[in-house]
This record gives C-alpha cells, structure tokens and sequence, in this order.
C-alpha cells in the first residue's frame, strides 16, 4: 500500500506588480508502515497486463534477433503468476505470437515455458510499421480495461509510417496503456521514439550492445510491475484570472505536460501522470496571477494527486506581495536546480541537432551551456557522456570544443538520457 | 462544507478561496445560521463614494476602490455570528487590515477627495433587516426568477444577493441614479503635470445601463495602474493580426469584449493638456459620469479625475501624477 506525501519548494515573495509565480512540488510514495491504516478504495491492488513488442523487421537479423529473444525471454520470466501477458511480433503489420487464443494469457509456470517456446521461431524479416504495434496492443489491453496497463517496444529502426499515422495512433492509445521504449544499434532515432514514450508516459533508453538487452527488459518490468495505483493524475488549481504558464515534471526525466491538461472543472486541470509505484516525482509549475497589493498574501495554485476524485497528496502554491527586494528577488534553491536541468535537456537536444545540421557555432554553444549547467548540478555522469562529444575546455563557462570523430551511440546515448535528471541537492 | 471568502466567493475549500485565492481566516459556514447578514461585502459600502464601486452584490472588495471597511465589517459580522446588521449602523471596525484585494494607491479618503464627493446612497436599515433572513433560503431570484444555481450567494442574471436580499442596482425602482460628478471644465485642466497614471477599473452601474446579457461582468477584477508614457497611449484590444498594440490593453483577462479593436487615443504630450478621441469606436467613448458621448475623431480635453467608459464595463480614470 503506498503513501503519498508531497512538499513545496518556492519563494513566495513577489514584487509589486508582480505576477509569475514559481514552484517545485515534489510527491514521493512509499509503501506504508504495516498497521497504517489502509484506504478502502485502493485495497485491493488490480492486476497486471504487460504486453512485450518486439521489432522483427528485416534489418534485426543477425545478433540483434537473437538477442531480443533472449530478451523477451528474460522478460516473460521476470512475470510473476498472474499477470496478463502478451508478445507481438512486430513487422509492418503486427502478429500476436503468444498467447495462441483471445486476448491475454495468465502468467504462470506453464503458459510462461509456452510463450518462451513461441518466442524461438521469430525471425526477422519486413519492414517496421510502429503504429500497427501499438494499435495491436491496445487491442489487447482493452480485453482487460481492470488492469494497470504496460507495454515495452523494442526496435532498431526508424518508424515506416508517415508522422500523422503515427499520431493518430498514438491519441488513441493515449490514457490506455503506458509504453516504454528501448532502441537497439544506432538507426533508430531518438526523437521518434522519445515522441511515442512522452504521449504514451514512459521512458527511452539506448541499448548500447544487444547482450545488454535481457538485463534491461527485466529491470523495466520489475518496475511496470511494482507499481500498485493506475490511472494517477495531477490536479492543478489556479485562481479565477490565472493562467497555468507551464507543468513540466522535472525529475526522474524532463517532461513537459502543460498541452496534455485535460480540463476537470473551470479552474481546475488534470495532467495524466500514468500508474504510481514507490516513486519519487517532481513537477515545476509556473502560473501568471493577478497582482495583489503589497502585503496581500494569495493562493496561486492547489496541487492534488488525484485518482478519480480521491485525492492522495496535496500541495499549496502560495503568492505574497512585499516591497522588501531581498524577499522578491530571492530565488528558490530547488526552482533554480530543476530551472536548470530543464535547460540542460534542451540544450543537449538543440545542440546535438545543430550539429546534425552542420552548425557547428550553434551546437558548440548549446552542447558548451549543457557542460556548464551539468558541472553546476554536480552531474558527473552527465558529464562524462558530454565528455565524449565535446572536448570541455573550461567545464565553468562552458567553452566546449567539438570533437570529429564521435561514436554515433555515444550521441544518441547523449540524446536519449538527455532528460533524465539528477535530484536536487539538500 | 462551503464557505464565503473575505470577497464574498461561495468556497468549497476552507482554508484558502477556491475561486479567487484569498485567505480565508474566518470560516463563515455558506449553510449555517443567519450570521452573515447584512454585514457582508455586498451590502456594507460606506466608503464606496463614486459610480458604483461598491454597489453591486458580486464582490465589491475586489473591483478595488472601495469596499474596504466593508470587507473588514464582513469579517467581524461573521466571527462575531450576530444577527443580520447593516454595517452602517454601527458595526465596530476591527482595526485588522482586509485581505485578499487590491487596491489603489491612494487612501480612500483621497479617492473622494479626487472627486467623488457625493456620498453611497445607503438603502434604509429596515429594508435589509426584512429581507435578510427569508433569502437564503429562496430557490429562485425574486426579483428576475432567475433560478438559483446551487445555493450560490448571487443570482447568476441579475446579481440579488441571496444572503442580504439585497437588490442588483438598476432592477426596478429600486433603480440608483448615477452619481453625476461631471467632469471639472476644461478651463480647470491641469496644464502642465508631471505624468499621468491612468485607472482601469470595471464599473457596475455603467454596465448594468447597457447589459444586454452578451458578457458577464468580471468579478474579482483588481484596478490596474498604467503609467502613460510617451506623447500618445492607445486604447483598445491587441490584435496580432491587424498588428494593433494598444498600450491599454483592454482584450487582457477579463477582456472587455465590447472594447474595439483601435478604440480612443489619448494624447498627452508633456506640459501640455491631455485629451481624448475617439477613433470611430463601435460602442463609443463616454466621457464623464453623466456619460456624455465623444464626438469621433474630436479630441476633448480631460482634467485630473476625469473619467472614461468603453466597452462593456470599463471605466477609466484619469489622474495627474
């Protein structure tokens, strides 16, 4: 059973006049003492359905096919009994390999060996069509609307489909399923994949070596499975005359919600945050108010983690106006972190794209302020991947000098953990 | 459990307003007992000199000119749960600054110094008395048989107040007469000021005179302070595609919708008077309290404390700096 609890980090003080308001909620769920006393409604934890999507288009022969049946392997053992299970077999149509009839299979010692067994003869051949994946896999999903719903894609290519096809797809199975990427070898792009996770609220990762595969399905797994409420959202309310500037969760990745409200009454949005497990999240918002006079104190935002109506954590954004400048100039340790490492993944985004396109000046400055605002989070991880794009000559102001010979996986490796963040510092 | 916010908002949350993010330090329970009477915003306006500041039963507090003590009256009359009691009869101030509102710069007693001399018209003690206690509970508004949207405080078409019985200003003959505090002559223009600030404000009673049901009146609106700088100020509605950027912006929320697009320009260059056209507006520019029209196209000289009307609701006041 998990318990929310959430915390704000802002600095409340605005000049005269002033009308951004600025904040960090961060909500953390953790399983409960035993003898806490257990909500009715969520007693009960639903069930599983975890839907594992393998790319078999003609570019995956050798090594890779081999490897991603060990890992559909390995994931298929990491189930325990009696989750819902299925394996697509993705080409530029999608074929349900296992189970053999309706819907999904119960996970349990006899259908796991079955569906192992049906994972050997997957060969690769024909073209990558994720749409039809994904379309496939909300089919299944929708048998069960009970469970919390999961998907893992893995591919090694570029989408066939045109980016409206895609789209459409993915506006349907937006709200019904949750789907992490993974991308194996180095033709696959990081950008389309990243499109399908943020709509689809999970994660993209590069799997450097196809050995490595096994290892990652089952940690994403573990995870799918660890998580006990579905259907989660984050309910934002602002004052009459507010506007709601931005939502952006900021920590463990970057991403931005703000187009994703889904309006739940006329001053109150809901932003779908997926299923919760033992979680630590962090959102920055940004809401434009109406002034008030100095020494009038408001509310500028109420927070809630809702499910349904039922609210598991709450937050309060307050607005004060002082004419004192220290307290309004002041700026907030944490806002100023995640300010940061928002800025950070776009940089990275933007500089390595101006390098693509040939515009060395651009990326070397963009790829320099990422150097810059990792070596002021105290990211060495972060640097150490910079490090193998940019030669960083002076990690302070961020002079970088781009290297020629750069290993195209340790780009996009670059590329796809840009948004990961690292937590602020206490 | 619902309850009223220092502005008078229905809240179903209890520690800060659900609608307009005011403090709400004394809960007032929006089902329980008699309590709040007539010492609510609404109907507790001593201090609302002018047009109407404080007239209408949607939150006075927050259209900001006036309503001060008011707020501050609805506050004690709360906490202290008495029966109903128009504030004008002798409440005592709590010396507590009011909260949540925003206000002008200038004391109150300034403001009706500025020129709106003539005091609120205080409707009879008696009247208040005999219909507070029968309007909490009604389902539909006596005086337009609007129906009663969810135990709100105010009608939703006319603006009674259900908690005081208090009447919208301009509903029959309870009907109150502008306050005409003209415009001082052009003679007695300030010549050569320093600046000029100007007020923007929604006006009650200028809306209620031509409320044809297209816009709400916003409630909750603070007065903002524009400084005009330069020799000329534009007033109207931002348009990006006809690339008009008025510098009173009359389309930022709550927009004025009856404000056109290139609506009156207000010259002022410095030592010199200030003045007014209109630019061929739809609506027209009103000029004064007895809401004299401006000719188009003819620039008419504008005194300190003078005041305009645009659009639907907006009225805007002129003041040497």
């Amino acid at each position: 059973m998990l318990v929310f609890t959430s915390e704000v980090n802002q600095n409340k003080y605005l000049p005269e006049g002033g009308t951004d308001v600025h904040a960090v909620v961060t909500v953390t769920a953790t399983t409960a003492e035993p003898g806490a006393p257990v909500p009715s409604a969520r007693a009960a934890a639903p069930t599983a359905a975890e839907v594992i999507m393998i790319d078999c288009s003609g570019s995956m022969g050798g090594d890779k096919i081999v490897e991603a049946r060990r890992a559909a392997r390995a994931a298929i053992d990491t189930l325990r009994d009696g989750v819902l299970f299925a394996v697509v077999q993705g080409e530029h149509f999608a074929k349900k390999i296992f189970p053999g009839h309706d819907g999904l299979a119960v996970a349990s010692a006899t259908t796991r060996e079955a569906a192992k067994a049906a994972v050997g003869p997957m060969r690769a051949g024909g073209g990558t069509a994720i749409g039809e994946w994904l379309l496939l896999t909300r089919e299944l999903m929708l048998t069960r609307p009970d469970a919390i719903h999961h998907a893992i894609l893995l591919t090694d290519g570029q989408n066939g489909q045109t980016e409206q096809e895609l789209d459409r797809v993915l506006a349907q199975c937006e709200g019904v399923f949750q789907c992490d990427c993974r991308g194996v070898g180095s033709d696959w792009q990081v950008s389309q994949l990243r499109r399908i996770a943020d709509r689809l609220l999970g994660g993209v990762a590069l799997v450097r070596q196809p050995k490595e595969m096994a290892d990652d399905f089952r940690a994403v797994i573990e995870a799918a499975l660890g998580r006990g409420i579905d259907k989660v959202a984050l309910r934002v309310w602002a004052p009459r005359g507010a506007d709601l500037v931005f939502l952006r969760q900021v920590f463990p990745d970057v991403v931005d919600l703000t187009g994703a409200a889904v309006e739940a009454g006329p001053l109150t949005s809901d932003f779908p945050t997926g299923a919760w497990g033992q979680d630590k999240r962090v959102y920055h918002l940004c809401v434009k108010i109406v002034p008030g006079a100095v020494g009038v104190e408001k509310l500028a935002a109420r927070v809630r983690l809702v499910v349904g109506d039922e609210p598991l954590a709450e937050a309060k954004v307050l607005a004060g106006w002082t004419d004192d400048v220290e307290l309004s100039t002041r700026i907030d340790g944490t806002v100023a972190h995640y300010t940061g490492q928002a800025e950070l993944a776009s940089a990275i985004q933007e500089g390595l794209e101006a390098r693509n396109n040939g515009d060395g000046q651009t990326a070397a400055t963009l790829l320099g302020k990422a150097a810059r605002l990792a070596t002021e989070a105290r990211d060495a991880e972060r640097l150490a991947l910079l490090e193998r794009v940019v030669e960083i000559e002076d990690p302070v102001t961020g002079r970088v000098r781009l290297r020629s010979d750069v290993d195209k996986l340790d780009e996009m490796d670059l590329d796809a953990r840009s948004t990961k963040t690292v937590p602020a510092p206490r | 459990m619902s309850v009223y916010c220092p502005l008078g908002h229905l809240s179903e949350t209890d520690d800060w307003c659900d609608q307009c993010g005011a403090q709400i330090m004394v809960a007032v329970a929006a089902d329980g007992g008699n309590g709040i009477g007539a010492a609510s915003p609404g109907a507790a306006s001593p201090g609302s000199g002018g047009t109407g500041s404080g007239t209408g039963g949607t939150c006075s507090g927050g259209i900001g000119t006036a309503g001060t003590d008011g707020g501050a009256a609805d506050l004690s009359g709360a906490a202290a749960g008495t029966a109903p009691m128009p504030a004008d009869a002798g409440v005592p101030l709590p010396s507590r600054t009011p909260i949540g509102w925003v206000t002008g710069p200038w004391a109150l007693s300034k403001l009706s110094a500025a020129g709106h001399g003539a005091p609120a018209s205080t409707p009879p003690a008696g009247r208040h008395q005999a219909a507070a206690a029968p309007g909490r509970q009604e389902a539909s508004c006596p005086v337009c048989q609007t129906a009663r949207e969810q135990m709100q405080r105010f009608c939703e078409e006319c603006g009674y107040d259900y908690v005081t019985g208090k009447a919208p200003p301009g509903s029959g003959h309870s009907r109150r007469q502008l306050i005409t505090e003209p415009t001082p002559p052009p003679d007695q223009a300030v010549e050569a000021s320093a600046g000029w600030l100007v007020e923007i404000a929604p006006d009650r009673t200028y809306f209620d005179l031509g409320d044809d049901g297209s816009a709400p009146f916003p409630t909750d609106t603070p007065t903002r302070l524009i400084v005009l700088q330069g020799n000329r100020t534009l007033i109207g509605r931002r348009s990006r595609s006809r690339g008009i950027f008025p510098q009173i912006d009359l389309s930022l929320p709550p927009e004025d919708i009856g404000v056109s697009r290139s609506h009156a320009l207000l010259e002022h260059p410095p030592g010199g008077p200030l003045t007014v056209t209109d630019l061929g507006s739809a609506n027209g520019t009103w000029l004064g309290d007895d809401l004299r029209r401006a000719e188009r196209g003819i620039a008419v000289r504008l005194a300190d404390g003078a005041r305009l009307y645009v659009g639907s609701w907006t009225r805007i006041t002129l003041r040497a700096r």
